[in-house]
């Protein structure tokens, strides 16, 4: 508990049970001292998303707590935004008005929000699909927008949940290149929902947190690849609603 | 193909009219279906006399009251709903009662409470447009994804601001087919409404034209009855589609 500012993410006890009574959380406690990207992987089921969710604020926990990089989660904030595994761009607004939403909310005034735009529009190598609409662009862009949208807001925590699942390989790499080099220079810590191996090769210093295998379990794994710790909690048994393999 | 069956309706739609002019053209008349050259024949007393204009002009003006007071009580009332469920459920239930009961048949409620004018007919069109506008916007409320209200609100959107820049763009289509429906049905209530309680008025001119057995005059209005509800649909129709497509179709 010492020193709570300096670490990134810190999950004490736990506790969720979500709404039709799967029981995904139960005294689970996980602290990751340092670093600035963080990969959740795990089987399909074992709480990557509920995780995620419950870092945003989408969900309260039913117990516990969780501090993002020192701040206590207490509802959802533009301070740890989020890209969802379907792109889940606003239909109504084109490229650029999605990127601008965040922005908007945050009261920025106009030529600031559209030079902000544009610039990470650049960035993430969408420039020319600034008047498109998100129903116009590939998956790829679509999920280079979703980025796009969720740094505009200047988060200090950007949660991405499988971002690259919905890509196939080619656009995947080249999207996650796009990612690395863009946040490369950002002061933002970047916990990512992942089941490709090749997300970890590009985010060399990545700390990994494997979920699982039985609820309520997680491995860290440090850069240097050797477990540092190992991490058990109250297992709970009665609970498997997925069967697939990781 | 496109541009072809678009012209193939154009074509098409003037054969229909066309053929059912044409069918009342050969028509002989009878007292209770006057042949169409006695009905046109009509047109230039009633048009000089200025006494159709001013009857389509106070029934039009009363549907765009009544319509829009329509309008915006459902968007109010579907803001509300959107922003609670539960107020939402207690609405609906009220909806489901009240709904089936045929405009006209408030008739004899609103001239107690309002008299003759303009007022009672424009109550019975606010009541005749407001429950498809209303259902419309319920289905509106449907289509707000639960999915882009987090990712607004992870984007530091207020309570308010998920409202008004989630929750209301997504209804907007649909509020603006109920529009188009509203409008539709309010026009089809004023002409009904202003027959039994007004002192002016294209339906109020058809009762006493009926009551005079003056059959052409009757008919030269409700040709105009129906070409007024065309064009209003029509109107009505491009204003949703332009609206809409500002923000391109989606779906």
């Amino acid at each position: 508990m010492a020193n709570q500012a300096s670490q990134i993410l810190e999950i004490s006890n736990l506790c969720y049970t979500q709404p039709n009574g799967t029981v995904v959380f139960e005294n689970f406690s996980v602290t990751i001292p340092t670093g600035r990207f963080v990969t959740l992987r795990g089987r399909s089921g074992v709480g990557k998303s509920t995780l995620l969710g419950l870092l945003a604020g989408h969900f309260l926990p039913d117990r516990g707590q969780l501090r993002v990089a020192g701040q206590p989660v207490r509802n959802a904030s533009a301070d740890r935004s989020m890209v969802f595994q379907q792109h889940n761009l606003f239909p109504w607004l084109n490229t650029l008005n999605n990127v601008e939403f965040g922005l908007k909310c945050l009261g920025l005034p106009k030529t600031e929000r559209r030079e902000r735009a544009l610039k990470l529009l650049a960035d993430m190598g969408v420039s020319d699909a600034a008047e498109l609409f998100p129903n116009e662009l590939s998956g790829g862009m679509q999920q280079r927008v979703g980025i796009a949208r969720a740094l505009a807001v200047q988060p200090s925590c950007l949660l991405m949940d499988e971002p690259l699942s919905a890509l196939d390989a080619d656009t995947r790499g080249r999207t996650l290149d796009t990612l690395s080099a863009v946040i490369r220079d950002m002061q933002v810590l970047v916990i990512m929902a992942t089941h490709h191996q090749e997300a970890l090769k590009n985010l060399a210093d990545a700390d990994l947190l494997i979920l699982g295998p039985s609820q309520n379990e997680c491995t860290m794994l440090h850069p240097s690849a050797n477990p540092v710790r190992e991490f058990t909690g109250t297992t709970h048994a009665a609970h498997s609603n997925s069967t697939k393999g990781l | 193909m496109k541009a072809n069956s678009a012209t193939n309706s154009a074509i098409w739609s003037s054969v229909g009219i066309g053929l059912f002019f044409g069918i009342w053209a050969i028509w002989p008349g009878s007292v209770a279906i006057p042949s169409l050259g006695a009905v046109l024949a009509e047109f230039p007393d009633l048009i000089s006399s200025g006494q159709l204009g001013q009857d389509t002009l106070a029934s039009l003006l009363r549907v765009l009251a009544g319509v829009s007071i329509a309008f915006i009580a459902a968007l109010v009332l579907a803001t509300g709903a959107a922003a609670a469920p539960r107020f939402r459920y207690a609405l609906l239930a009220v909806t489901e009662l009240l709904r089936p009961i045929p405009p006209i048949a408030w008739v004899p409620i609103v001239i107690v409470l309002f008299g003759i004018g303009d007022r009672p007919a424009i109550a019975i069109v606010t009541l005749g447009a407001f429950f498809p506008i209303w259902l419309s916007c319920l289905q509106g409320i449907d289509a707000i994804r639960q999915e882009h209200v987090r990712a607004a609100r992870s984007l530091g959107a207020s309570k308010l601001q998920e409202i008004t820049m989630v929750m209301l763009p997504t209804m907007r289509p649909y509020a603006l087919h109920g529009l188009r429906l509203g409008g539709g049905l309010g026009w089809f209530c004023v002409v009904a409404a202003e027959m039994m309680g007004a002192s002016s008025g294209l339906g109020h001119r058809v009762q006493l034209l009926s009551l005079n057995i003056q059959m052409d005059a009757v008919f030269a209005y409700l040709i105009v009855i129906g070409a007024i509800g065309a064009a209003l649909n029509f109107c009505l129709r491009s204003l949703a589609v332009s609206i809409d497509t500002s923000g391109r179709a989606y779906g």
